[in-house]
């Protein structure tokens, strides 16, 4: 199996593409208080201005959305986010989110006009199969989720600020796992 | 010299959150430390200017205002709450 390579990246030099990106450079890229927020900028717009083709997936726009969701919702009722407990709030109805479904809704519309919102290519059992696999290669079942997405999108490099995917060392597929 | 950009529908009314304190202190009401300093917001503002011309023009407007569309205070790890395993 070939080895994962792992790169810290260093502007001005580019993942080779496509580049599939997991919800953590979702969430750097638009908003201003995370840490990682002038990385991701700039990971974004080095790309974007070499026409390499970023890669977004339903998986990490639910969970791009769900942090931001919650990071509004905290804000909106002056409390710190972790005190937050989304979860149960939203299942008293959609009360909760429909203030903010407008900017979620444009910053999803924002995501993807810049980024290619991808599926997998091969057919629904073949990818739930590699998805079971990753988990032999990583802890996390949405970890696990967004390496099958890169590998039946095509991608030859993976973008995060996840440090858990440090672990990885050997993929059945080839793979440059990015971190910023 | 930093670009203003326009405000989008919903911004009129919003609360925003200063960009000014230090970048170690900590936000009023959340118990979450800012990390990103005012500058380095400013500066990815500045890069984001500086490559406007180049980005491709059918994604130039939803790259240079998605880019920090929201300012919440967001705490300072990967995961937020172990659910996005």
């Amino acid at each position: 199996m070939p080895p994962v390579i792992h790169r810290t990246y260093q502007s001005p030099l580019l993942a080779p593409g496509p580049v599939y990106l997991d919800s953590s450079i979702l969430v750097a890229f638009t908003t201003t208080h995370d840490r990682y927020y002038p990385r991701a900028v700039q990971f974004v717009g080095d790309h974007q201005v070499a026409r390499v083709e970023l890669q977004i997936s339903v998986l990490g726009l639910d969970e791009a959305l769900w942090r931001l969701a919650r990071g509004m919702v905290a804000r909106s009722r002056n409390i710190p986010i972790r005190q937050l407990d989304l979860g149960k709030l939203v299942k008293r109805g959609p009360s909760v989110l429909a203030p903010h479904l407008p900017q979620l809704r444009q910053a999803v519309t924002f995501m993807q006009t810049w980024a290619t919102l991808v599926a997998p290519s091969s057919s629904p059992s073949q990818f739930v199969d590699s998805w079971l696999d990753r988990l032999s290669d990583i802890g996390g079942l949405h970890d696990a989720q967004h390496l099958a997405l890169a590998e039946h999108t095509g991608a030859r490099s993976f973008a995060t600020t996840d440090r858990d995917y440090q672990q990885l060392t050997t993929l059945p597929f080839a793979l440059m796992v990015y971190r910023l | 010299m930093e670009r203003e950009f326009p405000a989008l529908p919903w911004e009129a009314n919003r609360q925003t959150i200063p960009l000014d304190p230090p970048s170690t202190v900590s936000s009023v009401g959340a118990n979450v430390t800012i990390v990103v300093p005012p500058t380095a917001v400013r500066a990815a503002r500045r890069y984001m200017e500086s490559i406007a011309p180049r980005l491709p023009a059918d994604v130039r407007e939803a790259i240079i205002q998605g880019a920090g569309l929201f300012d919440f205070p967001a705490p300072d790890d990967d995961d937020l709450d172990g659910l996005l395993d």
